[in-house]
């Protein structure tokens, strides 16, 4: 019997084993590290929201917003395509801040990244903004980027960016 | 002659109540004036600071709990379309000097308790991802009351951090000690263009802090040297961790330009 082939097999399927295992801990601790980064970008989103809903309802016409750096603000009207957070509550109107997923996006839409980390609001108060990215554009959004704080401007009903 | 025996009872009975009802009261308004809500919300946000710094997860799976203030100084009247979380009242007198001080002191109280709510430097509560990043933590907006608004007169910078220079936080040290590590004004290493400027009343400012991570210092913004290590040539090393040094500006989109933080960590 040839016995270094033999060892060789054996180490082959050690080293499989080994490699396999390290990419699921690999795998496990990226998400645990993401979902923990998530959650906190969660927390910082839902006291943006209220902050921003408070400072519409005092009546100021602007209103600067820190946090979550890359997560989108956005609305939705008269109850079309809205995330389940919103109509679950049979909201007529909507105004998140969500973490936006390029690939949901375009696949499925912005409310299914609003339903996965929801910061949503019952508001009247509706985001006007444009943007053309992947040569898609998405309306009704802004996306909270440097330079920080960004400063939103409410006019009539509408919030727009200051830019 | 009967007695009512019910009727005695019932003149106790309201006479204690009567008394329960006042102390309650007396007890509440105490209460409020300790103004409790502030104090927690400052211990939560220090806490969670010191946790995280102590967290040996690398990971750092416990998030800071620091919310900002929005601090209205008070002569009297309120902020208008500023909505406050806190309303610090002065007595304004005849006097300018006087309410110049009493001002100056309401906002040494906001800039020590920033201070000692991020762990007065010697804490490490950032969790950088990158190179050249710079962590902000906006403590508090202040605006002022349209008495004080009314002031015909503004305090400058230099007035201020004297101020800080010459009074004392407690009984231990002064606030500018506490605050920058030296009983000295010109030592805190601000710019010339820094304490050049005004504290104007009609205008909104903000306290900040935070920690940087530097390549070198050119990356800095030009109001303070920060503070750390250096090389022969002064610059700093590569890599380098800072703290920024507790600011106080006005609440322009060029003044956060000027400051560049790539992230805030305070809740709104």
């Amino acid at each position: 019997m040839n016995k270094k082939a033999f060892l060789l097999a054996e180490e082959t399927i050690k080293m499989v084993i080994a490699l396999i295992a390290l990419t699921f801990l690999v795998y496990f601790l990226t998400s645990l590290y993401f979902s923990n980064q998530n959650e906190k970008d969660l927390g910082l989103a839902k006291e943006s929201l209220d902050f921003l809903v408070q400072e519409i309802q005092s009546g100021n016409k602007q209103v600067e917003i820190y946090n979550p750096s890359g997560w989108t603000i956005t609305s939705w009207e008269n109850n079309e395509n809205m995330p389940k957070t919103c109509s679950n509550f049979a909201w007529k109107n909507c105004i998140c801040i969500c973490k936006e997923d390029s690939y949901t996006r375009r696949v499925i839409g912005l409310s299914e990244d609003c339903d996965e980390y929801p910061a949503c609001a019952d508001s009247n108060f509706q985001v006007s903004g444009a943007r053309n990215w992947y040569k898609k554009e998405l309306i009704n959004s802004i996306v909270i980027s440097k330079p920080f704080p960004i400063q939103l401007n409410i006019n009539g009903n509408q919030i727009t960016k200051n830019e | 002659m009967r007695t009512i025996k019910k009727a005695e009872l019932t003149t106790q009975q309201i006479v204690g109540l009567t008394i329960l009802i006042i102390s309650f009261g007396v007890l509440l308004f105490f209460l409020a004036r300790l103004n409790l809500q502030e104090l927690t919300d400052k211990e939560i946000c220090h806490n969670s600071v010191v946790l995280y710094d102590k967290n040996p997860n690398p990971l750092k799976s416990n998030a800071l709990d620091c919310r900002t203030s929005y601090v209205c100084i008070s002569g009297g009247g309120d902020c208008g379309d500023f909505s406050s979380t806190i309303k610090r009242e002065i007595k304004l007198t005849s006097d300018e000097n006087t309410n110049k001080d009493r001002i100056m002191k309401q906002l040494a109280e906001e800039m020590a308790d920033c201070w000692w709510m991020f762990g007065e430097g010697k804490v490490d509560y950032a969790n950088f991802e990158g190179f050249g990043n710079k962590i902000c933590a906006m403590c508090s907006v202040i605006a002022f009351d349209k008495t004080i608004q009314g002031k015909d007169y503004s305090i400058t910078y230099e007035e201020f951090y004297k101020f800080l220079e010459s009074t004392p936080k407690d009984e231990a040290e002064f606030y500018l000690s506490y605050i920058y590590n030296t009983p000295d004004k010109n030592k805190i290493g601000a710019s010339e263009d820094y304490l050049s400027r005004k504290l104007i009343f009609t205008e909104q400012y903000f306290i900040l802090t935070g920690m940087g991570k530097s390549w070198i210092n050119w990356g800095l913004n030009k109001h303070w040297l920060p503070m750390g290590f250096e090389d022969i040539f002064g610059r700093k090393l590569f890599d380098q961790e800072y703290v920024i040094p507790l600011t106080i500006l006005e609440k322009t989109p060029e003044n956060f330009e000027e400051l560049g933080c790539d992230e805030f960590i305070t809740k709104a």
